[in-house]
């Protein structure tokens, strides 16, 4: 799967989603789920992958589980939990079988979004590890200050708001020295913006568009 | 003082030329700051703040960005919580964040004031209305696509969204007042309104 | 051939007062300039006047003028500029904006547009001139202080501009993270004859490498020079004193009482040696 090129698993989303919209039964939807995986498991993802599968599963169940509390009807509450988790899991594919730069491209070179906004995805990714460990910092030196989580929920969210402050206006003094670099390096010049990576279909992906589109028209034609 | 050539001679350069991508660098932030904090964040009574959707609001507040920027800054924090947290139904996220964010900016941008005496409530009262919008639709997606049951959709998830709602809007005004003297302070956004 | 000239040059931000008043300095090409000065001098608007970010980016109000490779900064943009320039903020953390290091090195190259093939071509030797080869599909967030440094230089150095200007390119580093940097630094300037300009308070870290000092206090540019006439100047004329090195202070305060001249020293060897000579000379004199 990392061989296609991001595009086909664009589309794949879209079309997992439709699929899982359409089908009413569980054996169908269940086999939906076991392709997704057995595609996870034959593109060797990395084992981080498979914890956030594991959580998607929990929250489908519970999303079922909710359901049965207010309908009590088991089959419906089966089915919905497997259609949440056939949708979600599709994404699971894409991201951990594309990388994000090439993911970008795609969007920007062939899905035309603009510049900008792939700009912002990719580069809120890159700065979320710093602020965790910044987040952090600033947790422990309340810490020390005497600062304890607990009491009722308006100090507990008062209290969090503590750490949430100096993080915000941190960024907000970040962000000036950001759109400076920006400008810098020529971000948004009127020329074409190129990119490094190559996301161009190959034979591979056109044969897998044209098999999504035979699955899909052939759903279509066994429910009507 | 000493006489000096009088600073007549200096060119004013008046208009700030810089700093057109202020929106773009300070959403960006925002929204990876709402990411983390999904992983971080306790809950109030039951009910977590949607942080994703307080960000934004606080970008939007802060930067008044058009309304197809706003639409955009939408998509992306629908797109974020992708790979980040365990965004439940990417699909819906993709639909009512974006028009969250354009609720966002089209209340901002009225000129209608929102003040009580002299506290402005603008952060508050669009992060609300943005968060019910988004919220609304998002569970009615969820409802329609996954043939959830009325009662779920009536007593479940309806509660739920006012009670974010309301969180959120407390969490963006609270934010809003230190950031924003911030962000003039450093030249602020192309247009300084006065609110 | 001269790289840059400030000539003149006064600048206020906006609604404020003058924070650069009538600077006059020369920077000859492949050399490498310290700017040095007391916080609030001025360092950091002189760099980004350097960069055309000053005014074109935090509009005010300017006299005079400052000349790169013979351009005008008032009527060049920042991007045109940065053609020539390369500038590495004093935050540079945030300048890293992209997941990998080999997408950072290729940003601004893919900003103005170039084909893949020079993409790769560029990004590969700038990772190879700051030592990062092998680190191409490594996440930035992975990496530690120094590199990130380096790789903020590589992005910059992408782009193969005649002079690099860095704002306190160290302050976030331990002693030996500063002293590789400054000795990547001096490579690229021996190797490359790219000339350096960098802000730095901490006198001594840069002794070693710098061939001119630009001091600048309050807004003025007091003396500029070869280090050693900086120095002495700030010696003799009482100014910004604590930022003299240490190891400076010393053979000033020799030189004062005991009437000898010493040579430049750039380093704790430089005076072993020549105060070890002078001992033995001295020795074999008496005997």
């Amino acid at each position: 799967m990392q061989k296609a090129a991001p595009l086909t698993k664009l589309i794949l989303t879209v079309f997992v989603t439709i699929w899982a919209i359409m089908l009413q039964s569980i054996p169908a939807l269940a086999i939906l789920i076991a392709a997704q995986l057995l595609i996870l498991i034959l593109s060797k993802v990395s084992a981080g992958i498979y914890k956030g599968v594991a959580s998607l599963f929990i929250f489908a169940f519970l999303l079922g589980g909710l359901q049965y509390v207010f309908s009590n009807d088991i089959i419906l509450s089966v089915v919905t939990a497997l259609k949440m988790t056939a949708m979600t899991l599709v994404f699971a594919i894409l991201l951990a079988t594309t990388r994000m730069q090439d993911l970008s491209a795609a969007l920007v070179t062939q899905c035309r979004v603009p510049y900008e906004y792939a700009f912002m995805l990719t580069a809120a990714l890159r700065f979320i590890p710093d602020l965790l460990t910044e987040s952090k910092a600033i947790q422990e030196a309340q810490a020390c200050r005497g600062f304890s989580p607990g009491g009722n929920p308006i100090t507990r969210l008062t209290s969090f708001m503590a750490i949430i402050k100096p993080l915000v206006l941190k960024s907000v003094s970040r962000s000036e020295t950001m759109a400076l670099s920006l400008e810098l390096r020529g971000f948004g010049s009127k020329k074409n913006r190129t990119f490094g990576s190559n996301v161009a279909l190959e034979v591979r992906d056109y044969a897998m568009l044209a098999l999504m589109t035979a699955i899909t028209i052939s759903l279509i034609l066994v429910r009507f | 003082m000493e006489l000096k050539k009088p600073d007549l001679e200096m060119t004013v350069y008046e208009t700030k030329k810089g700093g057109q991508y202020r929106w773009v660098t300070i959403t960006t932030l925002l929204l990876a700051i709402g990411a983390i904090l999904h992983l971080i964040s306790p809950s109030i009574a039951g009910v977590t703040p949607n942080w994703t959707i307080a960000m934004y609001c606080l970008a939007i507040n802060l930067t008044k960005p058009t309304r197809g920027q706003a639409f955009g800054i939408g998509l992306v924090a629908a797109a974020i919580n992708i790979p980040t947290s365990k965004a439940a139904f990417p699909y819906g996220n993709l639909v009512s964040e974006p028009v969250g964010a354009l609720v966002c900016a089209i209340i901002v941008s009225l000129s209608l004031k929102m003040t009580i005496g002299n506290l402005n409530l603008k952060p508050a009262i669009s992060t609300f209305l943005t968060t019910l919008v988004s919220g609304m639709i998002f569970v009615t997606i969820l409802k329609v696509v996954m043939s959830l049951p009325l009662s779920v959709y009536l007593y479940g998830m309806i509660p739920f969204v006012f009670g974010v709602g309301v969180l959120n809007a407390a969490i963006t005004q609270i934010l809003y007042f230190p950031a924003q003297k911030l962000f003039n302070l450093q030249g602020g956004s192309h247009d300084s309104n006065n609110n | 051939m001269t790289a840059i000239t400030i000539d003149q040059f006064s600048y206020a931000y906006k609604n404020n007062q003058k924070v650069l008043d009538n600077i006059n300095a020369v920077i000859e090409e492949g050399s490498f300039t310290a700017v040095i000065g007391p916080s609030g001098a001025g360092k950091t608007t002189l760099c980004l006047a350097i960069a055309g970010a000053v005014p074109h980016y935090y509009g005010g109000s300017l006299s005079g003028n400052v000349l790169v490779n013979g351009m005008s900064v008032r009527d060049t943009t920042m991007p045109d500029l940065a053609q020539t320039v390369g500038t590495v903020l004093q935050d540079y953390e945030t300048q890293l904006v992209t997941m990998t290091v080999e997408e950072e090195v290729a940003f601004s190259l893919e900003n103005i547009g170039l084909d893949r093939g020079q993409i790769a071509t560029c990004v590969k030797e700038a990772l190879a001139k700051v030592g990062l080869t092998g680190f191409e599909r490594k996440e930035v967030s992975a990496l530690s202080g120094g590199q990130r440094q380096r790789l903020v230089i590589a992005s910059v150095l992408a782009a193969n501009p005649k002079i690099l200007v860095l704002d306190e390119p160290t302050s976030a580093l331990d002693p030996e993270g500063t002293e590789s940097i400054y000795q990547l630094l001096s490579d690229l300037n021996k190797q490359y004859s790219i000339t350096i300009v960098v802000v730095e308070h901490e006198t001594a870290k840069i002794l070693p490498y710098a061939d001119q000092f630009i001091l600048i206090n309050g807004g003025k540019c007091l003396q500029s020079g070869y280090p050693a006439k900086v120095l002495t100047y700030m010696w003799k004329h009482k100014i910004y004193t604590e930022a003299i090195p240490p190891l400076w202070q010393l053979k000033l305060t020799l030189e004062d009482k005991t009437g000898f001249q010493f040579a430049d020293w750039k380093n704790e060897d430089d005076a072993a040696s020549e105060l070890r000579k002078l001992i033995q000379k001295e020795a074999s004199i008496s005997a």
